[in-house]
C-alpha cells in the first residue's frame, strides 16, 4: 500500500543524508587527527628514538600512507569492528570501547527517560496552566536550568543525596546486567544530573508549542464535537505539539553525550567519556578516534529514530514540502532557543 | 499605543530593551563582570598563588571573606583573579564561531544548491559533535591548551550562528520589501546593505549573548575536567573541580564560584531575551471586539422576539463581556429557532454575530464570557430541554455532537492535520455513541456519502491537507451532523469557498434541514447567501440585533439604516452587477 511506500521512502530520506553527515564528521575529526601530530612513536619510542625507527613504526601503523588511503582503511576496518590498537596499552579499542559503551548507554537511557517524563509533565502542566503560579514557577526553574554548570548539578545532588542524607553513593558503577538493583543505585544520581538540561528544553518548548495547539482551530473543532477535554488534550493537540519537543528531544542527545564526560568523571564511572579523556591526556590518537566515532554513530543513529518517529507522528509533514519546512523552521527556533 | 515606522523601531531596540528592569540589572552585571576580568587580579585582596599551609580549608573569616582551599590560598582573590582567563576563554570560542558562522550562513543562500546541500550538510556533521567530547578529541591531538579547547568550541558553536544568519536572512528574503527592492532594480548588494545587516544585526546580537553564556558553561566545563587549565592559574571552573576533592568538607564551597557563574549566564540570557523581545514587539492591532464593544449602538432598542414554531433554541437577553469583563460587546440578544428553520444572522464583522453563536456552543475565547441572559435548548419528544448556561465541561461534551452540531469557516483548520479524516470521524462517533469500530467505520462512509463525497473509501483514509475547501467542508459537516444533532450551527461556513462550490455546500444544507428536521442557525456577512437560504434574518449591529424578520421582507425592503448599509456595501463590492439588488430580492422571494 502507498501507506508502506510513504514509510520506506520516509526512511530512506531519513537515511541517506545522515549517512553523508557520517562521512563528513567522521572525516573531519580523522583528518584532525592525522593533522594533530601525535603519532605514536613520539608516545612509545620516546624522545631519543631514530629517525628510522620513527619511520619503521609509522609504516608499521600505516601513517605514511596518503590521508585518504588512511581514513577509508580505518573507515572499513571500523565497519567490521576492528578500530586499531592502543598507542599506550595495545589492547584492541574495540575492546575497551566494548566495555565502557554499555555504561553510557545505560545511563544516557535512562538520563533521556528522566528528561522526557519530567520535562514532558513540567511543558504540560504549565501549558494546561499558562499564566498561573505553576506556570511561572516551571519558567523560572527551566531558565535557571539554562544557566547551571552541569557539573553544578551533579555536584548539587552528591551533596544533597551523599553527603547530607546519606542515600545513594557519590561514584562508582555495576553493570545493569549484573545487578540491576546496585547499578540503578549508582546510575540514578548522574542520569539526574545529565537530564536536568534536556528537561528543562523540552519543558519549554513542549510549553510552547502546547499553547500554540491548544490555540488552533482543530482543537476548537475537537471540543466542537463534544469530545473530553482529556481526548482533546492527549490525541488532538499534543499529537501535533510533541513534535517540535521530540526534535529539541534529537537536539539534546550530542548535549547529554557531552554532559555524560562531565558526570563520569565526576560519579567515576568507567565509560567512553572517561577513556576519551585519559587518551586525550595521553595523545593516544587510535582510542581518541573510535571514541568520536562512537559518539557520533550514536548522536545520528538517535537523530534518524527521532525523524522516522516525528513523520509517523505527524504524516503531514511527509509528504507535503512546505509542512516538512515549517517543521524544520520550527525545529531551528528550537535550536537557537536551546 | 502608536504605530513606529520600521527604521525608528530597530534604532530604539537597544533603548526599548533598557527600558525593562531587568535589563538593565543584567546589563549592570555584565559590566560589572567585564571590570572584573579585566581589573580583577589587581584588585585582589590577596596573591592568588600564595599558599600557606597553616591556614587550610578555612570558613569565611574577616581575613578571607570566602576562606582558603587546600593549599591555604584566599578563594576570594583567586576568583576575582580567575576571571579574567573564564571571560577570554569564552569569548574567543564565540568570537571564532561568529567569525566562521555567519558569512558562510549568508552564502549559503546567494551560492547555489551544491554550496548550500554541502554547507547544511558540513553543519549537520558539526552538530553530531558534542562540544565537550570534541574539545577532549581535539586537546589530545593537538596538545592540552586553552588555545585548542577554545577553538574546539568556537568550530562548534559556528553551526549555530550559521543556522540562525541563515534562518533571518531567509526570513528577510520572503518579505515583500526585499522582493520590492529587487523588482525596483536595486542591486544585491545595496538590499544586502540596507536591508539585511539591520535585520541580522540584532539577531546576531541575541545569538551572541546566548553563545556567551552557553561557552562559558561549557568553559567551566572544560577546566572542570581540567581541559585548557594550567595548574597554579585559576579559572572558576578549577576552582569548582579542586572544591570537588574536599566536598566532604567543605560541602558548600562549590556555591560561589557556582553562583558566579550562574549570575554570568543569566545576566547574558536576560540580556538576550530583552533585546529579541524590544526587537520582535509590535503596537498590537485593535481588536474588532473592541470596536463592536466601544461603538454606541444607534438607536437603543432591540428588536422584539419573533416567537419561532416548535423552536429549538431560544436565546433572551443574551450580554457578552470581553476583556475578562471590562466591556460588553453583545448587549442583550434574543432569538428563536424553530425546527426545520433556517435563520441567518448578519452584519459587518465585530456586530457580535459571531460572539452570540459561540455563547450558544459554550466556546467562547479566553477573556470573553456570558454576562446576562439566558440560552436554551428546548427538547423535543426523545430530548430533555438544557439550560446552556449552567453546564459544566463533562456536560458541555453530551450537548456537542449529540444535541449541538456546528461548523466553521476554513474547515481544513478544524480537523487535526495529523489524522487521517475517516477516523476523525469515528473518534466524534465512538465518543457519543457504543459503536463497534467496524460499525463506527462503516457509519462514517456512509455519512460521507451522505455528504455528497464521492468517494467515501478514499477521502476516509486522507489527510485534511489533501482535501480541497469544499470537500473538508463536506467532512466537518458530516462530523457535524454524526451526533443526529436538533441545531446545526454554521459560523461563515461557506465564506472562504468559491462560488460554484458555496452553492453546492448551499445545497447540501439545505437538504439536511428538509430531511432531517434540523434547526439551522448561519453566521454570514454575506446577504446573497442570506437571500438564497434562509427563511428569517436577524441582522446584527454594534451588539444588537437591529432588524429582523423573513429573508425577503430584510433584503427586499430594509428598515433599518444599517441592513441599508450591508446592502449597498454588497452593490458596492461587485460593480458591474447593477441588477444584484433586484436579483438578491428575486432569490428571496
Amino acid at each position: 500500500m502507498s501507506r508502506y511506500a510513504g514509510t520506506l521512502r520516509a526512511v530512506v530520506r531519513a537515511v541517506s543524508v545522515p549517512v553523508t553527515v557520517f562521512l563528513i564528521a567522521t572525516f573531519g575529526t580523522y583528518a584532525l587527527g592525522a593533522l594533530g601530530g601525535a603519532n605514536p612513536a613520539a608516545t612509545v619510542l620516546g624522545q631519543d628514538a631514530t629517525p628510522s625507527a620513527i619511520a619503521q613504526l609509522n609504516h608499521q601503523y600505516g601513517l605514511d600512507r596518503p590521508l585518504l588511503v588512511q581514513y577509508f582503511s580505518w573507515l572499513g576496518h571500523a565497519l567490521s569492528g576492528n578500530l586499531g590498537t592502543s598507542y599506550f596499552t595495545s589492547i584492541p579499542v574495540s575492546t575497551s570501547l566494548g566495555q565502557a559503551l554499555p555504561v553510557d548507554l545505560s545511563l544516557a537511557t535512562l538520563a533521556l527517560t528522566f528528561a522526557v517524563l519530567l520535562g514532558g509533565a513540567a511543558g504540560i502542566a504549565s501549558a494546561l496552566r499558562r499564566g498561573r503560579p505553576l506556570d511561572r514557577i516551571v519558567s523560572a526553574v527551566c531558565s535557571a536550568l539554562a544557566t547551571v554548570p552541569p557539573f553544578l548539578v551533579g555536584i548539587t545532588l552528591i551533596v544533597l543525596f551523599a553527603v547530607v542524607f546519606r542515600l545513594l553513593p557519590s561514584g562508582g558503577y555495576v553493570p545493569l546486567t549484573q545487578n540491576p538493583g546496585q547499578w540503578l543505585r549508582f546510575a540514578l544520581l548522574p542520569a539526574l544530573a545529565l537530564s536536568a538540561e534536556g528537561a528543562a528544553a523540552i519543558a519549554r518548548q513542549l510549553r510552547t508549542s502546547l499553547v500554540g495547539a491548544l490555540d488552533e482551530n482543530y482543537v476548537l473543532g475537537a471540543a466542537a464535537r463534544g469530545l473530553s477535554a482529556r481526548r482533546v488534550l492527549l490525541r488532538h493537540a499534543l499529537r501535533n505539539a510533541a513534535g517540535p519537543a521530540l526534535t529539541v528531544l534529537g537536539v539534546q542527545v550530542p548535549a547529554i553525550i557531552g554532559g555524560a564526560v562531565v558526570a563520569e568523571k565526576m560519579f567515576a564511572l568507567p565509560g567512553v567519556a572517561q577513556l576519551a579523556l585519559t587518551a586525550g591526556s595521553e595523545r593516544d590518537v587510535p582510542v581518541i578516534q573510535g571514541a568520536l566515532l562512537v559518539t557520533i554513530g550514536v548522536v545520528l543513529v538517535s537523530n534518524i529514530a527521532v525523524n522516522v518517529v516525528l513523520t509517523r507522528l505527524t504524516p503531514q509533514a511527509r509528504r507535503s514540502p512546505s509542512a516538512a519546512r515549517r517543521r524544520a523552521g520550527t525545529a531551528r527556533a528550537a535550536e537557537a532557543a536551546a | 499605543m502608536s504605530a513606529t515606522p520600521n527604521n525608528t523601531r530597530r534604532v530604539g531596540i537597544l533603548r526599548r530593551a533598557l527600558r525593562l528592569n531587568s535589563a538593565r540589572v543584567a546589563l549592570g552585571i555584565t559590566v560589572l563582570i567585564a571590570v572584573l576580568a579585566v581589573f580583577g587580579g589587581a584588585l585582589a585582596p590577596h596573591d592568588p598563588l600564595a599558599q600557606d599551609t597553616s591556614a587550610v580549608l578555612q570558613g569565611p573569616s574577616g581575613r578571607h571573606w570566602l576562606g582558603t582551599d587546600y593549599l591555604g590560598r584566599d578563594v576570594l582573590s583567586r576568583l576575582m583573579a580567575g576571571s579574567g582567563r573564564s571571560i577570554v576563554g569564552a569569548l574567543e570560542a564565540v568570537g571564532i564561531g561568529l567569525a566562521l558562522g555567519v558569512l558562510p550562513g549568508l552564502a549559503s543562500l546567494w551560492l547555489g544548491r551544491v554550496y548550500e546541500w554541502v554547507s547544511l550538510r558540513i553543519v549537520d556533521a558539526f552538530m553530531t559533535l558534542p562540544y565537550v567530547v570534541f574539545a577532549v578529541a581535539v586537546t589530545g591531538f593537538f596538545g592540552n591548551s586553552l588555545i585548542a579547547a577554545m577553538t574546539a568550541v568556537g568550530v562548534l558553536i559556528a553551526p549555530l550562528y550559521f543556522r540562525v544568519t541563515r534562518a533571518a536572512a531567509l526570513g528577510l528574503t520572503r518579505t515583500q520589501y526585499v522582493e520590492a527592492a529587487e523588482l525596483y532594480g536595486a542591486s544585491r548588494r545595496r538590499i544586502l546593505r540596507r536591508h539585511l545587516w539591520s535585520k541580522i544585526l540584532p539577531t546576531i546580537a541575541v545569538t551572541t549573548a546566548q553563545a556567551l553564556a552557553a561557552a562559558l558553561l561549557i568553559v567551566s566545563s572544560l577546566a572542570f575536567l581540567g581541559l585548557g587549565v594550567q595548574p597554579p592559574l585559576p579559572t572558576w571552573g578549577e576552582l569548582l573541580s579542586s572544591d570537588l576533592d574536599y566536598l566532604s568538607q567543605q560541602p558548600w564551597a562549590p556555591l560561589v564560584p557556582g553562583l558566579l557563574i550562574m549570575l554570568v549566564a543569566g545576566a547574558l540570557n536576560a540580556l538576550a531575551d530583552a533585546v529579541r523581545d524590544a526587537g520582535s514587539a509590535g503596537a498590537p492591532g485593535t481588536l474588532a471586539v473592541d470596536q463592536a464593544a466601544e461603538a454606541q449602538a444607534e438607536d437603543g432598542q432591540s428588536a422584539e422576539t419573533v416567537p419561532a414554531a416548535d423552536p429549538v433554541l431560544r436565546v433572551a437577553g443574551l450580554r457578552v463581556s470581553v476583556h475578562g469583563g471590562r466591556a460588553e460587546a453583545v448587549h442583550g440578544v434574543s432569538f428563536e429557532v424553530g425546527r426545520g428553520e433556517i435563520v441567518g444572522l448578519v452584519g459587518e464583522s465585530g456586530s457580535g454575530k459571531t460572539l452570540t453563536c459561540r455563547s450558544v456552543t459554550g466556546l467562547l475565547a479566553p477573556g470573553c464570557a456570558r454576562s446576562g441572559g439566558s440560552v436554551e435548548l428546548l427538547g423535543g419528544a426523545d430530548t430533555e430541554p438544557v439550560d446552556l448556561t449552567a453546564l459544566d465541561r463533562a456536560g458541555w461534551n453530551a450537548v456537542r455532537g449529540p444535541r449541538i452540531g456546528i461548523v466553521f469557516q476554513d474547515p481544513a483548520s478544524y480537523l487535526n492535520p495529523s489524522i487521517p479524516v475517516g477516523r476523525q470521524l469515528v473518534e466524534a462517533l465512538r465518543a457519543h455513541t457504543e459503536l463497534s469500530k467496524a460499525q463506527a467505520r462503516a457509519r462514517a462512509l456512509e455519512l460521507f456519502g451522505s455528504v455528497g463525497l464521492r468517494e467515501p473509501e478514499t477521502v476516509y483514509a486522507q489527510y485534511p491537507h489533501e482535501l480541497s475547501g469544499g470537500m473538508a467542508q463536506r467532512v466537518l459537516i458530516a462530523i457535524a451532523i454524526s451526533g443526529d444533532p436538533e441545531l446545526l450551527i454554521a459560523d461563515e461556513a461557506t465564506s472562504a469557498l468559491d462560488v460554484l462550490v458555496q452553492a453546492e455546500v448551499l445545497d447540501l444544507l439545505r437538504s439536511l434541514v428538509r430531511e432531517r428536521g434540523l434547526a439551522l442557525l448561519l453566521v454570514t456577512h454575506d446577504l446573497g447567501v442570506v437571500a438564497e437560504l434562509c427563511d428569517r434574518v436577524l441582522v446584527f449591529d454594534a451588539g444588537r440585533i437591529v432588524e429582523q424578520g423573513s429573508a425577503a421582507q430584510v433584503v427586499g425592503a430594509p428598515a433599518h439604516p444599517r441592513t441599508k448599509r450591508l446592502l449597498d456595501a454588497a452593490l458596492v463590492w461587485q460593480p458591474g452587477f447593477e441588477d444584484v439588488h433586484s436579483e438578491l430580492i428575486g432569490a428571496a422571494s
